[in-house]
């Protein structure tokens, strides 16, 4: 294969490693071990398989999560409601019992100016 | 990796002709090492490790040349045996620390400080940041930049 002829034969290697280590070997860069070893993390954490569950567990699983999601919406719809109810400014009551009071207060106006109204009439006749 | 980092850098080196190119392959071989671990049977590591890094390096100057990408080797393929060297080629290592030198001697300040401590004195991030007082995190960045500018000038100088 003619690529295969790109590669250095063993001895041609074995001479260049033997030629560059009598010249005196070049220092690596200082954190080239550090930046391995953080490549050899990285790959192993990509490569690292999630943990399998058979697929009845995975069916358990997922309807114990659409239970208690429909049990919080069943949870909330019956108490959404007292919530509103609890609310000092919109507790019937209290609201009522304003209504009631002003109506009051204006059937007594009424009455004072029908009152006023017939004495300026008495008193002129 | 410890006792053959310097080998593999060197062998990387005198087979591309360029500082960060070898440093790039020389972390390559070592990481294919780890990852055929168990493929090894556990003898004569030098010579499988450099096996790794001449092919890694072959590799790299065939698909250079492919791409028509200029490289520092002069002479491709195939790698000369080293007994039809020239002394101006086996001093061709010591030739790439000089340009390194040249290019470091080129940066600003901050990051020729980080440079010349990192690759002219071969001190770590740590060692520099101790000795300087500037923070690990800061010292890291300068390094990573001054590697990008550097790998850029000895690239445009390669292009010239």
């Amino acid at each position: 294969m003619k690529t295969e002829k790109l590669y250095l034969s063993d001895e041609e290697l074995d001479a260049l490693v033997m030629e560059i280590e009598a010249d005196g070997l070049i220092p690596a860069p200082p954190d080239m071990e550090e930046a391995v070893l953080a490549k050899i993390a990285a790959g192993s954490a990509a490569r690292r398989p999630r943990p399998k569950r058979s697929p009845a567990a995975e069916l358990w699983r997922y309807s114990l999560q659409v239970s208690a999601a429909v049990a919080a919406a069943i949870l909330l719809m019956f108490t959404a409601p007292s919530w509103d109810a609890m609310r000092p400014e919109t507790a019937p009551g209290r609201g009522e019992g304003r209504l009631l009071e002003t109506l009051f207060q204006a059937h007594e106006t009424e009455q004072s100016l029908w009152d006023t109204i017939f004495d300026h009439n008495g008193g002129a006749s | 990796m410890q006792d053959y980092k310097n080998l593999i850098f060197s062998l990387c080196l005198r087979m591309t002709g360029d500082y960060f190119t070898a440093e790039d392959l020389t972390q390559d071989t070592f990481l294919a090492a780890y990852e055929h671990l168990s493929s090894f049977d556990g003898q004569q590591e030098k010579a499988w490790l450099c096996r790794i890094a001449a092919n890694r390096c072959t590799d790299y100057l065939r698909r250079s040349a492919a791409r028509g990408v200029p490289t520092a080797a002069e002479e491709f393929p195939p790698i000369p045996a080293p007994s039809s060297q020239e002394p101006e080629q086996r001093a061709g290592a010591a030739a790439v620390m000089e340009e390194l030198r040249r290019a470091v001697e080129g940066l600003s300040p901050p990051y020729r400080q980080a440079a010349e401590f990192t690759y002219l004195q071969g001190l770590s991030s740590r060692e520099i940041s101790e000795r300087t007082g500037v923070p690990l995190k800061t010292v890291q960045t300068r390094i990573r930049r001054a590697r990008d500018a550097l790998r850029k000038t000895i690239r445009k100088e390669l292009l010239d």
